[in-house]
């Protein structure tokens, strides 16, 4: 059914990117079951809502906040607030305990960022949009957290 | 980084990344219209083309030119007003120039008086606040500066110098939003021109019919973004001398317009009252009220709706808001407007909304949440 100006993009964001959509969602849900039904809610909800995007950013970082709200169970604003930055954590912590004990040392804002950009995949700018913070607070705190797991992991490993 | 570099960190993710499931996108759509069935208040919030704008009410002066504002409030805020905050004052005010456009920061509404007052309401990207003083990232609530009697003529002589302004106008430009107005005092009443873009639906918000008004042209669009542009942003251009006060502070209001109607379908004001807490339909049941006429629904599919406003004080509205929390209504749209919603019983889906919006020194109060 038509719904409105933004369907074909909507449409073609998910058929793009639902996959990355649920890898970075399984680490908020704990499942990827679940996972793909956050991002199939979360869809549905800019479907249905899609006037409430106003074109200054992204689409899809438009719909990675709803997404998360979606996740985190939040109801009452459009937009993510920074109280409700989801937890993030690997569904499988006993595939790399190392790095999973490194992560969870990071602080949160640190740790959903550094899973943005590498499970979502996201640009600097993308993950300022999801996260309503500066382009440049996003270097910097990648740059922070990268140093933090720099530390941690190469305290008792050796990288080429 | 000195040991783990952005590729060999990505890499170690990788192998912790679950595998995704197939997508379905004729799931996406299924959910999104059973939930366009059962959310038509937030459809309406979000999808509305026409809501109950603009909402005149006859202003009722009481508050006097030399009070003093005792209890200021600095930044703006959504609904109302810390309790004992000063109004604003006069109360009322006799509107120089208003302007509803669309400038480079986001949406911008703007109200000039004589009496020196610029009232400004501006609204966010949701990143970032539209200024320092605004109440959160989406909305600045309404704010206030004052300026001087020359300050003002500077700001209306700014729009008639346009030209544009010798007498009432309806123009549609392609690209742009849809709904866009600038209205200034050049002899009396007030001209105003509207400008609409030529994909919006027509006055009766039907796909088909299109957007009201002569075709302008591309010069006449450019001065009119040029035009909302300095309005939005007078401190850019406007000499010192200009302002009495340039402090942006918040407009307390000194009576609120409370607007409440039934929606998708519209139903009579004694029906919506008697669904309201006791207290709450005495309060609005004894003032007078205002039929308020707009459309809802999608484009393509929308109908005509209506509903009732009311002006209150503020501390009439600030009773009537404590008695809906009590009652358990729910509050929505919380970064623009105070506004509740109620599901109507007995009714298929039929929702009730209240809404409390500032009403301004010239008697009249805008629709925050309409963008």
């Amino acid at each position: 059914m038509s719904m409105g100006r933004l369907d074909s993009e909507l449409e073609d964001l998910y058929r793009r990117r639902q996959g990355a959509f649920q890898v970075m969602l399984a680490s908020v849900t704990g499942n990827v079951e679940s996972a793909r039904d956050v991002v199939q809610e979360a869809f549905a909800r800019a479907l249905q809502k899609q006037d409430g995007f106003r074109g200054d950013g992204s689409l899809e970082a438009w719909v990675w906040r709803i997404a998360f709200r979606v996740a985190v169970g939040s109801t009452g604003s459009h937009e993510l607030a920074l109280e409700e930055v989801p937890d993030v954590a690997f569904v499988d912590e006993q595939l790399d305990l190392r790095l999973t004990a490194a992560v969870q040392k990071l602080p949160p804002q640190r740790r959903i960022a550094i899973f943005l950009r590498y499970f979502a995949d996201l640009s600097y700018v993308e993950i300022g949009e999801v996260l309503g913070i500066a382009e440049g607070t996003v270097a910097a705190t990648l740059s922070k957290a990268h140093q933090q797991l720099s530390a941690e992991l190469s305290a008792d490993e050796v990288i080429a | 980084m000195s040991t783990y570099d952005d590729s060999l960190l990505a890499a170690r993710f990788s192998a912790l990344a679950v595998e995704p499931l197939p997508g379905d996108w004729t799931d996406v759509v299924v959910r999104a219209d059973a939930r366009k069935v059962r959310r038509p208040l937030r459809q309406r919030r979000r999808r509305l083309l026409v809501v109950l704008a603009l909402v005149a009410f006859v202003a009722v002066v009481t508050a006097s030119a030399l009070a003093v504002r005792a209890f200021v409030v600095d930044d703006g805020f959504i609904g109302l007003p810390p309790a004992g905050a000063t109004p604003s004052t006069p109360e009322s005010g006799e509107l120089v120039l208003a302007a509803y456009g669309i400038a480079a920061a986001g949406r911008t509404k703007v109200w000039a008086y004589a009496d020196g007052r610029l009232i400004s309401q501006l609204e966010g990207n949701g990143r970032d606040k539209p200024n320092p003083e605004s109440a959160n990232r989406w909305s600045s609530g309404f704010l206030e500066q004052r300026l001087t009697s020359d300050g003002v003529e500077l700001l209306r002589s700014e729009i008639v110098s346009t030209d544009l302004f010798d007498d009432d106008k309806e123009l549609r430009f392609g690209g742009q939003a849809c709904l866009n107005f600038v209205q200034v005092r050049n002899g009396d009443p007030l001209v105003r021109v509207t400008w609409r873009g030529s994909q919006c639906p027509g006055p009766e918000g039907t796909l088909g019919t299109r957007a009201e008004g002569t075709l302008g042209t591309r010069e006449q669009a450019k001065t009119l973004e040029q035009l909302v542009e300095r309005l939005a942003d007078p401190g850019s251009w406007l000499p010192a001398s200009a302002w009495e006060d340039r402090e942006i502070r918040a407009y307390v209001p000194a009576r609120y317009a409370i607007s409440y109607g039934a929606v998708p379908q519209s139903m009579e004001a004694s029906g919506i009252l008697n669904l309201l807490p006791a207290p709450a339909e005495e309060l609005l049941g004894a003032k007078d009220r205002v039929r308020t006429e707009g459309f809802y629904g999608l484009a393509g599919q929308m109908h005509a709706v209506y509903g009732y406003s009311s002006a209150v004080t503020t501390e009439e509205a600030r009773t009537l808001a404590e008695t809906l929390d009590e009652a358990g209504f729910k509050r929505s749209g919380a970064e623009y407007a105070l506004a509740y919603t109620l599901d109507a019983p007995g009714t298929s889906g039929n929702v009730i909304d209240v809404t409390f919006e500032p009403m301004l020194p010239h008697g009249e109060a805008t629709c925050s949440a309409c963008g």
